[in-house]
Parts: structure tokens; C-alpha cells; sequence
């Protein structure tokens, strides 16, 4: 559910992100110009064919790139130019990653995993809750294994367990689904949904349409730009082209 | 092999710049070494023999050659065992190249065949820097030790042998084959997935264990047999002298067979240690036990340095100290000279193997961060680790010390003298314990810091 007139909690305006491979050769813009925000408990997917930029706005919306000219804000804070060493700090008041890999610290109890965030910022470690999360999602008889005894299916379910844990404010989730099963794409996809209806944000870059069609809104993108923007999107919808001309589709939030 | 083949080795040199200097490091300053070492030797057979006649000299030529023998075994056996452990740890920081190749349809024959042209390309550029870099001190290392501690104005002509420094790269460069030939193997016949899914295992080859069981056999089996001289020489000096051999061979078969003990071990002590509850110290302990491979790397070589170092330093100790108690005359500049090279090996290999390991610690810290981890969080990590793995090379060479000093306490009772005469000196293994700690130490947050400067998206582009 799209909350209008709620501070979003992430989002960028006129964002550019251009490589320079070298002096002699073209520089690259992986994102062109876009505007884009999102709300509390709003689950946004951001879908499109491969080099279309959706990595890259989510990598340059969690502040892991400096964009070359444009606007981030996350979780209030201007990190457009932030250092490292503050980007982490912003991460650390209420922001979670599901990668496709670099999840979870190897050989280190899944329970410990789930909760390492939460260790991280000093708060106080609630074990039952994390056995509850790792039950709900089908990972109650791993508790105590090591994550590298897990499968990858297991291991992104487990990464999912610990946001739904931590319950941050935004979830950043790069392709979760991308090399899973039916079974384990249901429960990522059912914990994320959890997570937005509890009040996070989560932002879901996927190239599969059924998970996309889950979310509140779906962002279109092709060539570093966002060429439609969907609410309560099908999956059909999304493989329909724009048809020429129309703008009707793109409308540029106006948070900001 | 192809010239195509040949260019993917050298081009993919560049992809692992950090790892590849680390082992053209440590084989230079072996290289360094063992020039001295061996050029030492040829100028004493050389050597006119007024040489050993003038005053200031410590001995005879037999003597001089004796040391010379003994510094090329005392150091070369642990440089050989620090070197194989650097290049099987490039073995393991390459394995996703290798993964690469394997995927675009590279036999694991071929694979072998670049790892070990690499591995031998980069331990020839080390060798023939640390084999030139030693030249110019030849003649200064050769004076140095004849007349240490003495004075006088002994000096020895430095032997004109071309052939020398041929022979040094040569072997080094069979050494370094033999080293690459296994870990490479090991990881071309890996399953390309497993190693990008990090599941590979890290128990060692079965070559590897027949490797190691020949090396004992040959070269550690016959050190202890000295042990049976003990109530049969003339005197208990050289009774707790003839004990030296345990002590080394100890060490050196602990670190052949860290690779299956330390997981255990690092695991054992780790856990024991009631900082689990810390943050920083459990994550720090599972990634030490996680890269066991690269931990395994980094603290055999530290532990080699102080397991040789403390069971020499028992040994003089406590024979210099029944010198001065029963009357008699032990030599302690080679104990000195004998030191030195395995001092500086061991912490060198040591702290090349964490500069090498750069790229699987950018993955960690990415790691981290994805866990919200902050720069100072991964900087109490870093330095936890490193702690883990000196304190584990600390604790696992106490071993071979320990049964150096139950050795010596044999040799002791054997003479009907008390216990209490048992000394060490501490300072030797100790010094080696600090420049390793220090140096992985600097090397781990250096590392660290590097990895927060690559951008994450690189990382996980990576993967």
C-alpha cells in the first residue's frame, strides 16, 4: 500500500551514473537522469532486461556508488557524496540487503547469521524471534548449522530470515529470486511481502514479472531510464511495450 | 602449450597483482638467503688457509664449512616448506580464474599447466631480485660471520662462482614447481561451481598427503634418532645438544600437517576463550576457521619461525648455561647466524600471506557491510583476526617447544642433573612473534581499509 504524503524512506531525483572505462574510450551511463522514491511499507520492483540500470539504481539508491551528477536520500539523509564510512552508519539505523551471494558470513551458525546485524548495533539479541523467523521460512531444522552447509536456496532464505528479524526500514533486495527453486522463490517472496506489510520498504530488483507482479508498484527500466512506471502491476503489463508517445505510463514521483 | 595458453597465464597475472607479489616476496627473500647462505659455503672451501689461521678466527675451515651446512639445512627446509605453503595459498586465492577457465571449456590438465607457469614465472622474478639484491652483501655477510663477535681483521676473498647464483635460481625454480604442481592440481580439479559458490572443500589432496609422507620419511623421520646418542656422548652438553633434532622435526611435521589440525585447533581455542560473546571476536573466529585455507597459509610459516627458533633457544640456553656451571666452551654465534634467515622467512611468509589474501578479504568486508557492519566494526574484526592467527601460531608452536623441553629434561635426568638447569631464552621466538603479529597485523587493516575503498558494486560484481 502506497502511503502518499509519508516521508519516503529512499529515493533519488535527476540521477546519472556514468563509467569511464579509460581517456579514449566512451563513457557509459548506466542510469540516465532518473527520479524515483519509495515509501514506507511499499513494495516497489524494479524490472527490466539485463544492462538496463536496475542494479545500478539500487546500488547507487543503497549509496554503494557515487553518481556522477543528481540527488540520494536515504532514510532522511543526503548521501549523493557521503564517504563510506557514513553510508554504513546510514545502513546501520534501518536498512537491509538480500544479494544474490555475499549474504551471510561462512561457517558461522545460521541463527548467528540472522542476528548479526542486531549484534552489530548493540541491541539486545531476542533468539526465539530469530528461530521464528528461520521456521517461517522452512529453515527451522538449520538453525544451528553452518551457512556453508546450506544450499543457495537455503542461504538466500536465511538472508531474508535476518531482515525479517532486524524488521529494518528499507529492504534492498537485488535479484533474491535469481537462482532459486519455486518452492524457495515463494518463501523469499512471501517474506519480503511480510516485511512491507509490517511497514518496511522493500525494494526489489528482479527479472522474474511473477515476483515483480507481487509488488505495489513496478519501475520499467531500459537504458539507464525508467520508461514505465506500474501500480498494482501484472505481469503482463510489464511485457507490454509503451506504445509510442504515450507518457502516460511514466509519471516521475513527486517526492522531494 | 600454446602461445594463446601462455598469454591467458601472464594477462591473468594482472588480475591477482597483489596475490602474485606476495609470493614473488617471499620467494625473493628465500632466494636472498640461500645466495648468502651458499656463496658463504663456496668462499670457505675457497678461502686461503691463512684465513683460519688469523686472529679473530673461531675455527677451522671444517668448522666454518660445518656452519655453512648447517645454515643452508636450517633455513632451506623451512624456507622450502614457507614457500610451498605461499604458492598453494596462490593456488586458492585464484581459484575463481581457475573456475573461469574451467567453465570456457579449460581442461584440468590445462589449468595446472598456467597455474604452475605462473607460479614459476613469478618465483623466477622474486629469485633472480632477492639473488641480485644479495650479491653486493656477500662479501660482507662472509666477513661478518667469520669474525663475529671477535675482533681482529679477518677477511675472506669472495670465490669468483659464475655458476652459483645459476644453480640457486635453478633449484629454486624446481622448488617452486614442485610447490605450484600440487595445490594447482588440487584446485583445477575442483568443480567450478563449488568454488564460485565457496562450498569447494579445504580438506588437503591425497597427494598432498603422500607428498608429506615422503618429505617425512626422507628428511624428519632420521632428525629424533639423534635422541638415542643422548646417554652415549662424552658429556651433557653435547647430550642436550644431540636433543636439538626433536625439537626441529617437530615443527616441521606440525606444519605439514596444519592443514588437517589447525581448523581444529583454531576452532578449540577460539571457543574456549570467553570473548565468544563478543561480536567482533565470534565473527572474527569464523572467518579465520571459514578461510582455513588462507589461515592455514598465514600461520604455519609463524608458527615454523617460533617453533624452530624456541626449540634452538632451549637448547643453547640451557647448554651455555651447564657451560659456565660444569666448565666447557659452546659457540653461540651460530646460534645467531643460524636464527636469523629463518626468523626473517618465517614472519615474511607470514605476513605476505595476509597481503595476499586481499581479494577473499574485499569479499568479507563486502560481506559485513551487507550485515550493516561499520568501518570501525570491520576494523575490531580485522584485528581480531589477526590476534587469532598469531596467538594460534604462538600456541601451536608451543607443541614441538614443549617437546623440545621434555627432551632436554631426558637428557638432564640421563646425567643425574637436576631439572632446574633446563634454561630459554625467550627473546628470539618472541621477536618472531612480534614482527609476524605486527606485520599481519599492519597488513590486515591495510587490506581492510583497501577493501572499504573498493566499491561494493565491484565486489559483487565478482561474484
Amino acid at each position: 500500500m502506497i502511503a502518499h504524503g509519508i516521508e519516503p524512506v529512499a529515493g533519488c531525483q535527476d540521477l546519472w551514473v556514468t563509467h569511464q572505462a579509460g581517456r579514449r574510450t566512451e563513457p557509459t551511463h548506466a542510469l540516465r537522469g532518473v527520479t524515483a522514491w519509495v515509501d514506507p511499507g511499499e513494495m516497489l520492483a524494479v524490472v527490466g532486461p539485463s544492462g538496463s540500470g536496475k542494479s545500478s539504481f539500487l546500488h547507487a539508491l543503497a549509496g554503494f556508488v557515487r553518481p556522477s551528477h543528481g540527488y540520494v536520500q536515504l532514510l532522511g539523509t543526503d548521501i549523493t557524496r557521503a564517504r563510506q564510512s557514513k553510508v554504513a552508519r546510514v545502513h546501520r539505523r534501518g536498512v537491509g540487503f538480500v544479494f544474490q551471494s555475499l549474504n551471510l558470513v561462512p561457517s558461522m551458525p545460521v541463527i548467528d547469521n540472522v542476528m548479526l546485524p542486531a549484534r552489530f548495533a548493540g541491541e539486545r539479541l531476542d533468539r526465539a524471534r530469530a528461530q521464528r523467523v528461520l521456521e517461517q521460512l522452512g529453515l527451522g531444522h538449520r538453525v544451528r548449522h553452518r551457512t556453508s552447509d546450506l544450499s543457495g536456496g537455503e542461504q538466500q532464505r536465511a538472508a531474508v530470515a535476518r531482515v525479517l528479524y532486524t524488521s529494518p526500514a528499507v529492504v534492498m533486495a537485488d535479484e533474491p529470486t535469481g537462482a532459486l527453486d519455486t518452492g524457495s522463490t515463494a518463501l523469499v517472496l512471501d517474506g519480503l511481502r511480510a516485511l512491507a506489510s509490517q511497514g518496511t520498504a522493500v525494494l526489489l530488483v528482479t527479472h522474474d514479472l511473477d515476483a515483480a507482479a507481487l509488488a505495489d508498484r513496478a519501475l520499467v527500466m531500459r537504458d539507464g531510464q525508467i520508461v514505465r512506471e506500474l501500480h498494482r502491476p501484472q505481469a503482463s503489463d510489464m511485457l507490454t511495450p509503451q506504445p509510442p508517445g504515450d507518457g502516460g505510463h511514466l509519471r516521475e514521483a513527486s517526492h522531494g | 602449450m600454446g602461445s594463446p595458453t601462455l598469454r591467458l597465464a601472464v594477462r591473468d597475472l594482472s588480475r591477482h597483482v597483489g596475490t602474485w607479489a606476495g609470493a614473488a616476496l617471499v620467494a625473493g627473500v628465500v632466494a636472498f638467503f640461500i645466495t648468502l647462505e651458499a656463496q658463504f659455503l663456496v668462499d670457505v672451501a675457497h678461502a686461503p688457509v691463512e684465513v683460519f689461521a688469523a686472529s679473530g678466527s673461531q675455527g677451522t675451515r671444517d668448522d666454518y664449512l660445518t656452519l655453512g651446512a648447517n645454515l643452508l639445512i636450517f633455513s632451506g627446509i623451512p624456507a622450502v616448506i614457507v614457500l610451498a605453503f605461499v604458492l598453494g595459498n596462490v593456488a586458492t586465492q585464484t581459484a575463481e580464474s581457475h573456475s573461469l577457465w574451467r567453465l570456457g571449456g579449460a581442461s584440468p590438465g590445462q589449468v595446472t599447466h598456467i597455474v604452475v607457469v605462473q607460479a614459476v614465472v613469478v618465483s623466477m622474478i622474486g629469485v633472480v631480485a632477492g639473488t641480485a639484491g644479495a650479491y653486493p652483501l656477500v662479501g660482507a655477510t662472509s666477513e661478518w660471520v667469520l669474525r663475529f663477535g671477535r675482533d681482529g681483521s679477518l677477511s675472506m676473498p669472495t670465490a669468483d662462482a659464475l655458476w652459483l647464483p645459476l644453480v640457486t635460481v635453478a633449484v629454486l625454480a624446481v622448488i617452486a614447481v614442485l610447490a605450484a604442481v600440487l595445490p594447482a592440481a588440487r584446485a583445477a580439479h575442483l568443480s567450478p561451481v563449488a568454488v564460485r559458490e565457496q562450498s569447494a572443500p579445504s580438506r588437503p589432496s591425497q597427494a598432498y598427503a603422500v607428498a608429506c609422507a615422503v618429505v617425512f620419511v626422507v628428511f624428519v623421520l632420521p632428525l629424533p634418532v639423534s635422541l638415542v646418542a643422548v646417554p652415549q656422548v662424552e658429556n651433557p652438553i653435547l647430550a642436550v645438544i644431540v636433543t636439538l633434532p626433536l625439537g626441529q622435526a617437530a615443527a616441521l611435521t606440525l606444519a605439514m600437517l596444519s592443514p588437517w589440525l589447525l581448523s581444529a585447533f583454531v576452532r578449540a581455542w577460539t571457543g574456549v576463550v570467553s570473548l565468544a560473546g563478543w561480536t567482533p571476536w565470534q565473527v572474527a573466529r569464523h572467518l579465520a576457521v571459514a578461510r582455513i585455507a588462507s589461515s592455514v597459509a598465514s600461520i604455519t610459516p609463524l608458527m615454523l619461525g617460533i617453533g624452530l627458533l624456541g626449540s634452538l633457544s632451549i637448547v643453547t640456553a640451557t647448554s651455555v648455561s651447564l657451560a659456565e656451571d660444569l666448565g666447557g666452551d659452546v659457540n653461540t654465534f651460530e646460534t645467531l647466524v643460524l636464527m636469523a634467515p629463518t626468523a626473517v622467512i618465517a614472519a615474511v611468509g607470514s605476513v605476505a600471506v595476509v597481503i595476499m589474501s586481499s581479494r577473499q578479504r574485499a569479499v568479507d568486508v563486502a560481506t559485513l557491510r551487507a550485515a550493516t557492519a561499520t568501518r570501525r566494526d570491520t576494523n575490531l574484526i580485522l584485528a581480531c583476526e589477526s590476534f587469532i592467527g598469531t596467538t594460534s601460531a604462538l600456541l601451536y608452536a608451543l607443541i614441538p617447544i614443549g617437546l623440545q623441553a621434555a627432551a632436554v629434561l631426558f637428557a638432564l635426568r640421563a646425567y643425574d642433573l637436576s631439572p632446574g638447569e633446563l634454561r630459554a631464552d625467550v627473546v628470539p621466538p618472541l621477536a618472531v612473534l612480534a614482527v609476524g603479529a605486527v606485520g599481519s597485523f599492519v597488513a590486515l587493516l591495510w587490506t581492510g581499509q583497501a577493501a572499504w575503498r573498493r566499491p561494493m558494486v565491484a565486489v559483487l560484481g565478482d561474484r
